[in-house]
């Protein structure tokens, strides 16, 4: 398997020494690996170029033990590379699978819906609702699917005149129209069936996203988040 | 020779130094001690100097070893542009090939989530005072083009539409003397988006 070309992403890359470089890659194959690129922090180097988070791949790695040695990089097709916020969105999208996805675990459906977040956001066209898909995606790979149709205690059907709240490890609860809460029910619906959401639909989508996965993040915050510039800072 | 002997201690230190090895690190012991150990001591007084009293310059935050660097004190330069660098080796390979006149900011590195690296660690705060003094009318973005350096650049440059500043980047694309056909994709790519106007 390692030695064929299989599809991959740089999500991280680090120098290893003066020469080398150290990268954490997704592959569709056998999901998160870490690989050493040989002499691939020299000046020569003409494969650091291609090692570029975002960038589609085709990869192949041969050498045994925990870390591999890449052997083979070619692009897989053009380089669109986030511009703007997007770009953010795409360092966030990278931190989040180092943090919550282990190390030689085949993903490949989070890779195919991480491919299709980074092509929305080198298009240019809105991130949001591709973000929430891989979000959605993420926690359906670790084993916490998010049931966004129905209460995670009572089991009833999630309606859009209501307001919901969310509990860990337990799920959706419907709460009083006058309490705080997270999401209304039609954004639930429509975050469900992957619709287009409004602007204050988008708004609670990501915080439910954000509140479900700061469970699983812990007490260490992204550093991504810190990159949205806010004026006056 | 072996174990601990001052020898083998000279020889282990140099190879602190980057791409400098065990056998290079030998030949520079051998070299100072049998051919040139003037050249040695004057190369020691001036290490525990540099390392001692070169510090930080307080504007642009290049080396220097006084408070503020030569560049920013000479009145010769104009304070209209700001160049924004990754490392002090940026400020000079600029100062060696082109001819800008302007003031520069070092950051110190480039923000990058995944290795802790945020606004706050690269002095961002530190040039936001300096866009408020209002002098700069063009911030010149020269951070590397790696995904990391165009993140930086974009930051900084919110940074400065916030305060009405015009931001340039450098330009990126196929190097002088270089053929289409050996040049990477992404920076084919990156050039061919990068194209403009030729003639009138």
């Amino acid at each position: 398997m390692p030695n064929e070309l299989t599809p991959a992403y740089v999500l991280h890359s680090r120098k290893f020494g003066e020469q080398h470089l150290l990268v954490d890659v997704l592959t569709l194959s056998v999901g998160r690996i870490p690989l050493m690129v040989r002499g691939g922090a020299s000046a020569k180097s003409t494969r650091r170029a291609m090692l570029q988070p975002f960038n589609p791949l085709l990869i192949a790695w041969s050498g045994r033990g925990r870390i591999a040695n890449l052997k083979q990089v070619e692009s897989r097709s053009c380089y669109m590379l986030p511009r703007g916020k997007a770009l953010f969105s795409g360092f966030y999208l990278n931190e989040l699978l180092i943090r919550l996805i282990d190390q030689n675990e085949p993903v490949p459906e989070l890779f195919l819906s991480y491919e299709k977040t980074v092509e929305s956001l080198g298009g240019g066209s809105d991130p949001d609702l591709p973000l929430r898909d891989f979000e959605l995606e993420l926690l359906q790979t670790l084993g916490y699917g998010v049931d966004l149709l129905h209460e995670g205690r009572s089991g009833a059907a999630v309606s859009a005149g209501f307001c919901y709240n969310y509990e860990a490890e337990a799920g959706l609860k419907r709460v009083q129209a006058d309490a705080e809460f997270l999401a209304k029910g039609d954004t639930l619906i429509a975050l469900a069936r992957r619709q287009m959401l409004d602007p204050c639909q988008n708004r609670e989508a990501r915080e439910l996203m954000r509140h479900i996965l700061g469970f699983y993040l812990g007490d260490k915050p992204l550093k991504s988040r810190e990159f949205f510039y806010t004026p006056g800072q | 020779m072996t174990g601990n002997s001052l020898l083998q201690q000279l020889m282990d230190s140099f190879c602190c130094l980057p791409g400098v090895g065990p056998k290079t690190a030998q030949r520079m012991a051998f070299h100072i001690l049998e051919r040139d150990r003037d050249g040695g001591r004057r190369l020691s007084r001036l290490l525990v100097q540099a390392v001692d009293n070169i510090g930080h310059c307080q504007r642009c935050r290049t080396l220097s070893e006084n408070d503020l660097c030569g560049l920013c004190t000479n009145e010769q330069r104009n304070d209209v542009q700001l160049c924004v660098v990754e490392t002090p080796a940026d400020v000079l390979a600029i100062e060696q090939a082109t001819d800008y006149r302007g003031r520069y900011f070092v950051l110190g590195g480039r923000l990058s989530p995944l290795d802790g690296i945020g606004p706050r660690e690269i002095g961002l705060d530190q040039l936001a005072g300096i866009l408020a003094e209002g002098r700069v009318e063009e911030l010149i973005l020269a951070t590397n083009p790696t995904v990391e350096g165009e993140a930086t650049a974009q930051y900084i440059s919110d940074m400065a539409a916030d305060k009405d500043i015009q931001a340039t980047r450098i330009a990126h694309g196929v190097p002088l003397g270089g053929e289409l056909e050996y040049v990477d994709g992404g920076t084919l790519a990156h050039a061919f988006v990068g194209r403009r106007k030729v003639g009138i």
